[in-house]
């Protein structure tokens, strides 16, 4: 793997990270050719994995257990399903809820009876329920039970769902939470990288998961119509599949993942941001890929009218982003041929329009050069490793924190609204939750997730202890009399030999957006819709009209990305 | 019961800041309990029984650790375990090593040492050559780095056949002896020169390639840990959670 300096060193010039780290520009991101569910689907149809359901045992109300045998290129998977009765007014999205229409699990290997015997006594339970170190994944849904009535009932009654109302909701299931990395006693992150080669890249099986979570939804919906009216019930077509996504609710739990994972955030935006730059300054620009570009924009155009979000500012942003691209669309008619590569689209971009626009530009260049980034893909896995130097004088690291951590130094922690937030764990299934500092209890048991203050307190006490002693001591030796600088120090240290990974902002403040925090994940995963609920969380779409698993071995194109209903309309 | 690496590392890390571990220190801690633990170092045995020492002495962190005599790098532990005083131990070790080629930290009054190992591994990793030992009872304990492999070698003396020892001294009863050198020729040296206990007949306990196949086998199926246990590190880290509420629920986005 090429560390960021040498990247730098080498090639392209690349946005600095006070430009691209920061937050509400991390929640301006976009789904790209790199994020999860792109390159696992490139995965699955570059290598025709064969997806058969070997048990699917289903009552006329479409509860009971299906289990689908997974041939990757590597090993044997089985996704184990069990669909069970629940209330309407027991479904909550919440991490706190207790049960669900559905819980899953994806497992090494095939399962025989006795194992589904067993995994039906705890994937149901879901947090309460142990796992095996077999099972990589454990997950669970909740109906869009409007949606999904609509869907059964319109295919029963021998018609295709309209458009129309897929476009209102593009989804039957919503997943509200997707566990992996060792939760509950499954399969570790180091087991799946080393011994599961099919699923070895960050987040891979999750979202694979949350694919075979859209096609049984599909099934079940099939399945149930056909039991209500067999005489006139008819199969979902294949477009209509394809537009059919599965829906996905994310809440703050999600974000401290990022604040805990620098290094590995590190090594997503590095690969982001080399394929940004890659396409930027590489990418030929002629008649063919200003073309290219146009009738991108214009299906992404197509893409947000046909985004119904009933929250006012992305309504706003969604309302935006459309008059900012269709300016760019004048601007290339206007300018394009005259370029020889982006960098005057791009400037032009920064200088007159929003974030989020100048950042779904940069996912959009990349669709026009698949071979410019998806060899990039490989680079998203890192060692996350965090270590002390011990040997580093105290000059040093002040040095390095002026240097790389100017941005929090920068912050005035002594201004109203500056330390309004404080980052806790619920005893509620211990929970992330935001609370409001000196308002709220728990103050004393605040997650150390806000990393400028934590900066800032490191320091101040390296400036005291280097007059009471000296710059030319070790950072060894300043551990000892600072024991509880320990975790920032190890991490000032080992971060400041990457380029990206801090979130340059202040985590604690008054107009601090979580949301900005969810959305960049979210990017990576590679999810569309986004329609915000609160500050807190989002509900959005994922695998909305990606390929279906008839089309696996079929070919493939790669351009379901910002999908589109209109000219699929039944 | 079975559990992976990750919640074990998450399970610790929290019992140990429900104790009083500062960020860093609860981490450091976990990480070093549980790699011995997949390496078949039987670490949970020995830390659960010291978990009851930390609970009831909270606070007892590392800054009242007093490295007695800079000048001969000698860290009073003050009978607090090695996950408290190791990584201090061997960082000292190593900046003192790469300034003067070998360099040996004495960490005296130093419980649950095995558990010291995590750190010669993770020292050796900045590639330098580490040693530790320790007495125990009439048994000599030996991990050393340099085996050309990615985990240690773990053996044991009969400190009658060593002769002479520095570990003879009562005062050494509990003490953790950590040297780092720059490199083999510089420890092989010192080790001869310093080192006499070293000499006697050695019984490997765990080879590095055991280790490595240990640390295979907890990752392929699991680690075992007494579901007693678990329950017990459960509730020290209660400590850290917040009691839940109608307004903390919206904290969450309710």
């Amino acid at each position: 793997m090429r560390s960021a300096t040498k990247l730098i060193e080498s090639s392209l010039p690349m946005r600095p990270p006070e430009q691209v780290m920061n937050l509400s520009r991390l929640g301006s991101l976009h789904q790209s050719r790199i994020s999860f569910m792109r390159t696992l689907m490139r995965k699955i149809m570059r290598e025709k994995w064969v997806i058969e359901p070997t048990v699917f045992e289903l009552d006329e109300h479409g509860y009971g257990t299906v289990v689908y045998t997974v041939q990757a290129k590597h090993n044997t998977y089985s996704f184990v399903l069990f669909s069970n009765y629940l209330n309407d007014d027991e479904r909550n999205d919440r991490v706190i809820a207790e049960k669900w229409d559905l819980t899953m699990t994806l497992c090494i290997g095939e399962v025989n009876d006795e194992q589904v015997a067993k995994m039906k006594e705890n994937v149901p339970k879901q947090e309460a329920g142990r796992a095996n170190s077999n099972m990589i994944v454990l997950s669970r849904g909740n109906k869009s039970s409007r949606n999904f009535e609509y869907v059964v009932n319109t295919l029963a009654e021998g018609h295709q769902p309209l458009m129309s109302k897929l476009t209102q909701c593009g989804y039957l299931y919503r997943t509200t939470a997707v566990y992996g990395s060792g939760k509950f006693g499954m399969a570790d992150w180091a087991k799946v990288k080393s011994q599961c080669p099919d699923f070895a890249r960050p987040f891979s099986a999750e979202m694979f998961s949350c694919y075979m979570l859209r096609h049984f939804s599909v099934e079940q919906a099939v399945s149930l119509a056909k039991i209500k009216s067999p005489k006139t019930a008819v199969p979902m077509e294949d477009k209509v599949r394809r537009y059919i996504g599965i829906g996905n609710s994310t809440g703050l739990g999600m974000a401290p993942y990022l604040i805990r994972h620098p290094k590995l955030l590190s090594q997503w935006m590095l690969t982001r941001e080399t394929a940004v730059s890659r396409v930027v300054h590489l990418g030929e620009v002629n008649k063919d890929t200003i073309g290219k570009l146009e009738n991108i924009i214009n299906k992404v155009l197509q893409h947000i009218s046909e985004t119904n979000v009933p929250d006012a500012i992305q309504t706003k942003r969604n309302e935006n982003l459309t008059s900012e691209l269709t300016q760019v669309q004048k601007w290339l008619l206007d300018n394009a041929l005259a370029c020889s590569d982006w960098r005057s689209l791009v400037e032009y971009v920064e200088t007159n329009y929003s974030m989020e626009t100048q950042e779904i530009l940069n996912s959009l260049l990349m669709e026009i050069y698949p071979s410019l980034v998806d060899e990039l893909e490989e680079q998203l896995c890192v060692d996350e490793r965090y270590e002390i130097q011990p040997n580093m004088s105290l000059s040093e690291l002040k040095q390095v924190i002026e240097s790389r951590y100017d941005w929090a130094l920068n912050i005035d922690f002594s201004q109203q609204g500056a330390e309004y937030f404080f980052w806790y764990r619920s005893e509620e299934k211990m929970e992330p939750r935001l609370g409001q500092r000196f308002i709220e209890p728990g103050e004393a048991k605040e997650m150390p997730l806000t990393v400028a203050r934590l900066v800032r307190q490191c320091y101040d006490r390296l400036c005291v202890d280097i007059e009471q002693h000296s710059g030319n001591d070790l950072v060894a030796y300043f551990l000892i009399r600072e024991s509880d600088m320990n975790g920032i120090v190890k991490r000032i240290q080992t971060m400041s030999k990457d380029y990206y990974g801090e979130i340059q902002g202040n985590l604690a403040d008054e107009n601090m957006l979580p949301l900005d925090l969810l959305r960049c994940k979210l990017s990576f995963f590679g999810v569309s819709k986004f329609d915000p609920k609160s500050k807190l969380w989002v509900r959005n779409s994922m695998f909305q009209g990606a390929p279906i698993l008839s089309d696996i071995g079929k070919p493939f194109d790669d351009d379901w990305y910002f999908p589109i209903a209109v000219n699929k309309m039944p | 019961m079975k559990a992976s690496r990750n919640e074990l590392i998450a399970l610790f890390k929290q019992a140990f800041e429900g104790v009083g571990f500062d960020f860093g220190g609860y981490e450091s801690a976990a990480d070093m309990i549980v790699w011995a633990e997949m390496h078949g170092l039987h670490s949970f045995k020995s830390i659960r029984n010291r978990m009851p020492v930390f609970e009831q002495r909270k606070r007892i962190l590392a800054e009242q650790l007093v490295p007695v005599y800079r000048e001969n790098a000698i860290i009073d532990a003050k009978r607090n375990s090695s996950i408290v005083a190791a990584g201090m131990a061997f960082d000292i070790a190593y900046v003192r090593a790469i300034h003067g080629a070998v360099a040996k930290v004495t960490v005296i009054n130093c419980y649950d040492r095995k558990l010291a190992i995590k750190k010669l591994v993770d020292c050796a990793n900045r590639d330098v050559v580490c040693l530790a030992y320790w007495r125990d009872g009439e048994i000599l304990h030996v991990v050393h780095s340099d085996t050309g492999f990615c985990c240690p070698e773990y053996s044991q003396y009969k400190l009658e056949d060593v002769g002479i020892s520095e570990c003879f001294n009562e005062e050494h009863q509990q003490t953790l002896f950590v040297i780092c050198a720059k490199d083999v020729m510089g420890m092989q040296e010192y080790m001869a020169n310093n080192v006499p206990e070293l000499k006697g007949n050695k019984t490997v306990v765990i080879s590095p390639l055991k280790m490595k196949l240990s640390y295979t086998e907890a990752l392929t199926n699991g680690i075992v840990i007494d579901s007693d246990f678990w329950k017990e590190l459960t509730i020290l880290g209660q400590e850290v959670l917040v009691e839940s509420t109608e307004q903390s629920r919206m904290g969450a986005g309710a």
